[in-house]
């Protein structure tokens, strides 16, 4: 839910203010603390990510969201995402990738790498190093990444 | 991977979904401590309970079963509500989906709901108040 409230809000303006200027980098890693359905929906999100469509269809999933477990993520349903008009999706490519499960392993490795850096709920952001928990506002990540850049100069 | 740019309008109004998971828990927690507030103080100040509908609320609060180890039972209620509250309101605040504080959550309302059902139980059968 919060993850939601970060992707269609705050990380917009971050994209906006400081990622198309260069000033930063973000390297988005997956943290599956909610059951199966968010594993399945991480690796059909890298199966995006092979075309090119990560961010894409990872809105589209927050947009389809509802309870955890519900059938929102079921794998039929990530396939139907990947279809919706816009997205510019391969269906056929995208449907072997996510029933392969070819991210399985990597989705795991970077949960675990999530765990032992001692996050246990989502979005967690570690902003040069810094751990910051929970869906900022805008005006509170601007303060912490300025902070970090005047540091820099 | 970067960012593209998006059509859509940053930021999406709430859904009613989302408004349910964020502010049931604070709002039932509230609830709870109002009715756990006025049944600790009815024990602690020895007034009169003022029962809506059915009698038998002043039997209830004098027996025996009305205090866990000398401690009102409302007042377990009151402090257990106050705990859901501020989990709550934490997890509302800093914008979080934190399965172990979920976790926590469930449990103390499991709890409360057995205890709950286990004193209404002793209000219908063993001392016949209702």
């Amino acid at each position: 839910m919060y993850c939601k409230q970060f992707a269609l809000g705050p990380e917009r303006q971050i994209d906006e203010a400081y990622i198309k200027t260069g000033k930063l980098r973000m390297e988005f890693k997956q943290f599956v603390g909610l059951g199966k359905e968010s594993e399945y929906a991480a690796q059909a999100s890298l199966c995006a990510a092979e075309q090119g469509k990560f961010y894409e269809y990872a809105d589209k999933l927050f947009r389809e969201q509802k309870s955890p477990n519900s059938g929102a993520y079921s794998k039929s349903n990530l396939k139907s995402y990947a279809r919706e008009r816009g997205l510019g999706l391969d269906g056929a490519a995208f449907d072997s990738c996510v029933d392969s499960e070819k991210y399985r392993d990597r989705v795991q490795a970077e949960d675990s790498e999530g765990r032992k850096r001692g996050i246990t709920g989502t979005p967690t952001f570690f902003l040069d190093g810094e751990m910051i928990t929970g869906a900022l506002p805008f005006s509170e990540f601007q303060k912490r990444i300025d902070e970090k850049l005047s540091k820099q100069e | 991977m970067t960012r593209e740019p998006s059509t859509a309008v940053a930021g999406s109004p709430a859904s009613l979904q989302e408004r349910f998971d964020r502010y049931a828990i604070p709002v039932l927690s509230v609830l709870g401590m109002a009715i756990a507030g006025y049944l600790t103080y009815i024990k602690v100040a020895g007034a009169e309970a003022l029962c809506v509908g059915v009698g038998g609320c002043d039997v209830v609060q004098n027996s025996a079963y009305a205090q866990v180890m000398g401690v009102p039972v409302a007042l377990l209620g009151l402090v257990g509500n106050l705990m859901l509250l501020a989990l709550s309101l934490w997890r509302l605040r800093v914008g979080v989906d934190e399965p172990n504080v979920a976790l926590v959550i469930f449990g103390l309302a499991l709890f409360s709901i057995l205890f709950a059902a286990y004193l209404f139980y002793v209000e219908l059968f063993v001392l016949e108040a209702i």
